[in-house]
């Protein structure tokens, strides 16, 4: 890949080896929160490349957090609640579930993210531990079976504390930042045809992964047991 | 310290906790339990644990309108009380079925709104910004449980009699505290120094008055909440309507001897355990100790969002005027109520509305700071700058 773009997508070299993909999460302080999972780090015990930070209430994140995760090399992001119905701030995770099934489609638009699954709602109560790790567990496997992503700076550091930051506007140039390399895009995909008017629906990731080796692509997926469904809200198992 | 959590020490709850907030922390994990048992048979939207509050006020409405259809055919008099109902029980077209209905809707009621008190004080949801809503609480149950007490008078039967007897006697052991006090207040639950024609008609004042007044400690109640839970789910709501139905179905009212047939010991009547425990307490213990324990419970129950108090007014959110630009977004999505839209205020004169939080009702869980695009508000202890920083050093 070119280093002159400054997003890109390629295939996950991490599925092959054994190093697991960086996830971080939000912990609400009433659900896990309250639990000793967590080290004093922030990483979860038994699984040291997800970083977790404690906030009050999972209503409480700004989606704007989850790009800066995703900016700064985290590969899938999750945001634990209480299970819902028994948020201990009455709706906080149920607004968060709102406000993030409207921010995937976002950012997948904006091609911040390649596939909505990146961004994951586990809903779980304080002694939902071994559903956690599971969860966890299941999360990392799909994580690794995407290509690896590099999303782009959103301009200078202290950019955020101005309206710019406002992910509902998907301004061209913002959306450019992550437009593949030219070279990369298949000859199927009209060069005119730039990123900001394809369709919501194309995402752009997987097809540059296709792109630039198809091969290796399904072959990792194969190994990964081949996600189909979308995990964008866990459940415990029945 | 245990995890880079952005509260202080003493706010945050789990492994920190210490002395009272550890206990309460171990049976709130009991509590989840029950609720993850339950999970695993209903979804957990409709799990009735988390609509115990939804359910009492459901079969708070189902008792209210079972009760207007008996009083249509009520006359609360010392000679018909009892005749009268005796012809809603066997002539009326279920008539016997709307009585049932309004007892085991009653005994429904009290047996969730026990629960609810208990599952809000075991998941630490009743002190701190809950206060008002814990105490008002507190007052209805105490309410329901009075004005079920009452409700078994009306019927003029036996068991009335019994209860009679039981309330006066423990009415009078006031006079020990405040002498000629008990005795005033028999007589005007009475209407004089016996049973006469005047007592029915204030019993009944009492069961229905009460009963109306129960709406105003609702409103108290749910005033510090932008959308209370007010009703179940549909699937809680026929579960519960169809509980009732088949208990009234089941097992229907019985009727009683009336109070003027001599009957050979009290003893053998039937007494409704949760309202009406008081009464069978009274053949083992004084009416001072019942009084004192019912007293003393209470008081209990109404100091404790202060024992221990939960630090408040620390994390309040907190709004820049210069960045709010009156969208209401906060307001909408605060759960509590607590952001007001003030017209005129804001610093622009373009955007007239600016947010303004009231520190008594913030519940300081940022739910606001999640709703605002333009980093209008935010808690001091966790600002935005802050998150993201840790975000980013987490994520080196």
């Amino acid at each position: 890949m070119t280093a002159t773009t400054t997003t890109t997508s390629k295939t996950n070299p991490m599925a092959a080896s054994n190093k697991k993909p960086k996830i971080f999460g939000f912990l609400c302080e009433w659900s896990l929160g309250r639990t000793d999972y967590i080290n004093p780090d922030g990483s979860v015990k038994g699984m040291e490349h997800i970083k977790t930070l404690k906030i009050p209430c999972s209503g409480f994140l700004k989606p704007e957090w989850v790009r800066v995760a995703l900016e700064n090399g985290a590969q899938g992001v999750f945001v634990l609640g209480c299970p819902l119905g028994d948020c201990h701030f009455n709706e906080g995770n149920f607004i968060i579930n709102e406000r993030l099934e409207q921010e995937r489609g976002r950012w997948v638009r904006q091609k911040v993210i390649d596939t909505e699954g990146r961004v994951a709602e586990l809903y779980l109560g304080a002694t939902a531990g071994s559903d956690f790790n599971q969860m966890l567990q299941e999360f990392t496997d799909y994580i690794a079976g995407l290509p690896e992503l590099v999303v782009a700076k959103k301009g200078a550091k202290a950019a955020p504390a101005t309206k710019a930051a406002t992910p509902a506007v998907a301004a061209p140039a913002k959306a450019a930042a992550v437009v593949p390399p030219a070279a990369a895009v298949p000859a199927a995909v009209p060069a005119a045809l730039s990123p900001v008017a394809i369709p919501a629906v194309i995402a752009a990731a997987p097809v540059t992964a296709k792109a630039a080796a198809p091969a290796a692509t399904k072959a990792d997926a194969g190994e990964a047991g081949a996600p189909k469904k979308q995990f964008k809200r866990w459940e415990p198992k029945k | 310290m245990a995890s880079p959590s952005m509260r202080s020490p003493d706010q945050a709850p789990g492994p920190g906790a210490r002395g009272f907030d550890a206990a309460l922390d171990v049976i709130h994990r009991g509590v989840v339990t029950i609720d993850k048992a339950i999970n695993k048979i209903i979804p957990e939207e409709f799990n009735p644990f988390y609509y115990l509050g939804g359910v009492t006020n459901l079969l708070w409405v189902v008792t209210l309108l079972s009760g207007i259809v008996i009083w249509t055919y009520y006359t609360p008099s010392e000679d018909q009380a009892y005749s009268s109902v005796k012809y809603l029980t066997e002539v009326v077209p279920f008539g016997s079925m709307f009585r049932a209905i309004h007892r085991y809707a009653a005994d429904g009621m009290f047996i969730m709104a026990i629960l609810h008190m208990f599952r809000n004080y075991f998941t630490d949801r009743y002190r701190g910004f809950r206060d008002l809503p814990w105490v008002s609480g507190i007052v209805l149950l105490l309410m329901t449980g009075f004005i079920g007490l009452t409700g078994y008078l009306l019927v003029w039967d036996q068991r009335a009699v019994v209860i009679t007897e039981a309330m006066i006697s423990v009415m009078k052991s006031l006079d020990g505290v405040i002498a000629g006090f008990g005795t005033w207040l028999a007589r005007a639950f009475l209407g004089g120094d016996a049973v006469n024609s005047m007592s029915l008609p204030r019993m009944f004042f009492l069961h229905a008055s009460l009963a109306g007044t129960i709406f105003f400690f609702l409103w108290m109640h749910y005033i510090r909440l932008h959308r209370p839970k007010i009703w179940p789910p549909a699937f809680v709501t026929l579960l519960s309507i169809g509980a009732v139905l088949v208990a009234a179905g089941l097992s229907p009212v019985e009727t009683l001897p009336a109070s003027n047939v001599a009957l050979a010991s009290g003893s053998q009547l039937p007494f409704d355990i949760f309202f009406l425990w008081p009464v069978v307490a009274l053949g083992s213990f004084s009416p001072a100790l019942i009084l004192g324990v019912l007293a003393i419970v209470s008081a209990v129950l109404f100091v404790a969002p202060w024992l221990p108090k939960r630090p408040r007014y620390a994390n309040v959110a907190t709004v820049t005027p210069e960045n709010c630009t009156g969208c209401q977004l906060c307001a909408v999505d605060c759960p509590f109520d607590a952001i007001v839209m003030v017209a005129g205020a804001n610093p622009n004169p373009r955007n007239n509305e600016l947010a303004v939080v009231n520190d008594d009702k913030c519940a300081e869980c940022g739910i606001c700071v999640g709703a605002c695009p333009f980093h209008a508000i935010n808690l001091p202890m966790a600002h935005e700058d802050a998150i993201k920083d840790k975000v980013v050093a987490l994520l080196s």
